[in-house]
């Protein structure tokens, strides 16, 4: 029914983002690690935050792909009509939309997270891996695995929150447009939190990537403080959007 | 049970300083074939989305099969087949719309389904946003006739097609669908072809409702009546929608008893030339169109 819709329209961008993943890994496979100097072990764990922003740019843009099928692109091509005069409340439609695409982003996040972890465990083992699978951050060694998990959750959080931004744009602009408005207060919003601290320096707005570690002079220095606040906040920040979405959609006249 | 499948009661939707239905009071009957009459523009399609709660009224209410549209949608969605926009979901096959719709309604018929797409030649493997508007139309009237509704609700069904298709799409709503005593609501401003299937009108105009009757009352009630006679005086109680002088006679169009108007006429001297019955486009141009002179253009278009 409305799920298979949802499945139908949206598994093309699946299948598109694992066959770059599938290459991406078969690329890395196919890569001689050699590293010229042994670095300080440590200065290994600045290629975290590297990670986790390659990780954002095709996470961020898949997410807002998948933003873009669903209910406000059924408006925007007149079939609101017909899609609304099927027997369920527009909210089922709403969070089915939001449920699916949710549901695609995960292994998505997942798998390239899981590649970028491939890609480091290489590069450990070309150092000779003297922490047995683990990096020093702070001076305490961190699992591989931990990492991982932390990216992705980042990641996924940043995932979520360009879809669901998307999702309500196209519903509210009940258009394509609404694709371009999403970017636009998205990339708008990256401008703003760069821009601000240099007018009011006492303004940090939060950053749309959440800080999993903290940085200081391009070395991760430890993982942030409050992470499980920042988790919650940017998850119910998430949540929001389609609930904002289905309140929306509840007054808005189909015509 | 109501005998009235769609009750309306001062219902308003505003658009801006528009009122596109303006204190609409409608009655459809149970079992009728009911044709919903009115110049483009006269809130036709805004009371059918009304009725779908597809919008929400300014004011007043309306109930379809004992139901508010506003807040028992689901129930009433589910007992009703609407055909608005003719636009289903355009990346979509025949057959994935058949898949798609049949999950929804209980009552869906895949019998009916495979019956309409063989009788009305659908190609179902095509998308819908490739077929013809004829193809597109069939499609829309196919899947809703086979989710077992109780009332059919078409907003222009026959807009931009052929004779041969229309003929045909009207002979399967009426026989296959009314005939089985479900209520049939087409509306339309192409008056030959409600006049071939419906026992109900109801003609709007401006979001008013200006005659709701059984057809063949209104054919029995409504005449043209041609006098040769000076300074005559109108009955009372007579009720003429429209007096025309010119060349010695005068003619009137009067809604009523034909017989007591002209004995009256007679009665001050004048000349009944003749007595004549008006068809439902005639019918249609006093009720809507009084002192308007583009209407005959539009209702011929």
């Amino acid at each position: 029914m409305y799920l298979w819709k949802c499945w139908r329209d949206t598994r093309i961008v699946l299948a598109a983002s694992l066959v770059c993943i599938g290459a991406l890994f078969l690329f890395i496979l196919r890569q001689n690690i050699v590293l010229t100097r042994h670095a300080p072990f440590e200065e290994l764990s600045t290629i975290l935050p590297f990670m986790l922003t390659m990780q954002a740019f095709p996470v961020s843009f898949v997410a807002w792909l998948l933003g873009s099928f669903g209910v406000g692109r059924d408006l925007g091509e007149r079939s609101g009509s017909y899609l609304f005069t099927r027997p369920r409340n527009r909210a089922y439609f709403v969070w089915c939309d939001w449920g699916v695409g949710m549901a695609l982003l995960l292994p998505i996040v997942a798998l390239l997270d899981l590649v970028l972890g491939v890609l480091i465990h290489r590069i450990i083992v070309a150092v000779g891996d003297p922490l047995h699978g683990s990096l020093v951050i702070s001076g305490r060694p961190v699992t591989l695995a931990f990492i991982i998990w932390l990216n992705f959750g980042a990641a996924f959080l940043l995932a979520g929150l360009v879809f669901s931004v998307t999702y309500f744009s196209t519903v509210l602009v009940k258009h394509a447009k609404g694709l371009i408005y999403g970017a636009g207060v998205l990339v708008g919003y990256v401008f703003l939190e760069q821009v601000v601290p240099h007018y009011w320096s006492a303004i940090h707005l939060p950053k749309l990537v959440m800080e999993v570690f903290v940085e200081s002079n391009r070395l991760v220095t430890g993982i942030s403080d409050h992470l499980g606040l920042s988790v919650a906040i940017r998850t119910a920040l998430i949540v929001l959007f389609p609930l904002a979405t289905q309140l929306i959609l509840r007054k808005t006249d189909v015509d | 049970m109501s005998d009235l499948v769609i009750e309306t009661h001062s219902l308003h939707k505003q658009y801006g300083p528009t009122h596109a239905v303006d204190g609409l009071e409608m009655h459809v009957p149970r079992g009728s074939v009911y044709g919903f009459l009115g110049r483009n523009g006269a809130g036709k399609t805004t009371t059918i989305r009304l009725l779908a709660g597809l919008i929400q009224p300014n004011g007043g209410h309306a109930r379809v099969l004992d139901l508010d549209p506003r807040t028992d949608r689901i129930p009433l969605l589910e007992r009703t087949s609407f055909v608005i926009d003719k636009m289903l979901l355009p990346s979509m096959t025949g057959n994935d719309l058949v898949r798609f719709n049949r999950g929804f309604f209980p009552r869906w018929s895949d019998a009916l389904a495979r019956k309409y797409t063989d009788a009305l030649e659908i190609p179902m493997k095509q998308k819908f946003r490739k077929l013809s508007g004829g193809d597109q139309t069939k499609l829309c009237l196919l899947l809703a006739l086979s989710q077992g509704a109780e009332l059919l609700v078409l907003d222009e069904p026959t807009a931009g097609l052929d004779p041969i298709v229309t003929d045909q799409l009207l002979r399967i709503m009426v026989d296959d669908f009314a005939g089985e005593g479900r209520t049939l609501l087409i509306s339309s401003h192409h008056l030959s072809e409600v006049e071939r299937v419906a026992d109900w009108i109801g003609i709007i105009d401006r979001g008013k409702l200006l005659l709701e009757a059984q057809l063949d009352d209104v054919r029995a009630n409504f005449r043209r009546v041609r006098v040769v006679g000076e300074n005559l005086r109108l009955p009372a109680r007579s009720e003429v929608l429209q007096t025309r002088t010119g060349e010695g006679t005068t003619e009137y169009v009067l809604r009523g008893n034909s017989e007591g108007f002209t004995a009256s006429l007679r009665n001050q001297g004048a000349t009944v030339l003749d007595v004549s019955p008006m068809n439902l486009q005639q019918i249609f141009l006093e009720v809507v169109g009084k002192g308007e002179a583009n209407v005959l253009m539009e209702v011929l278009a």
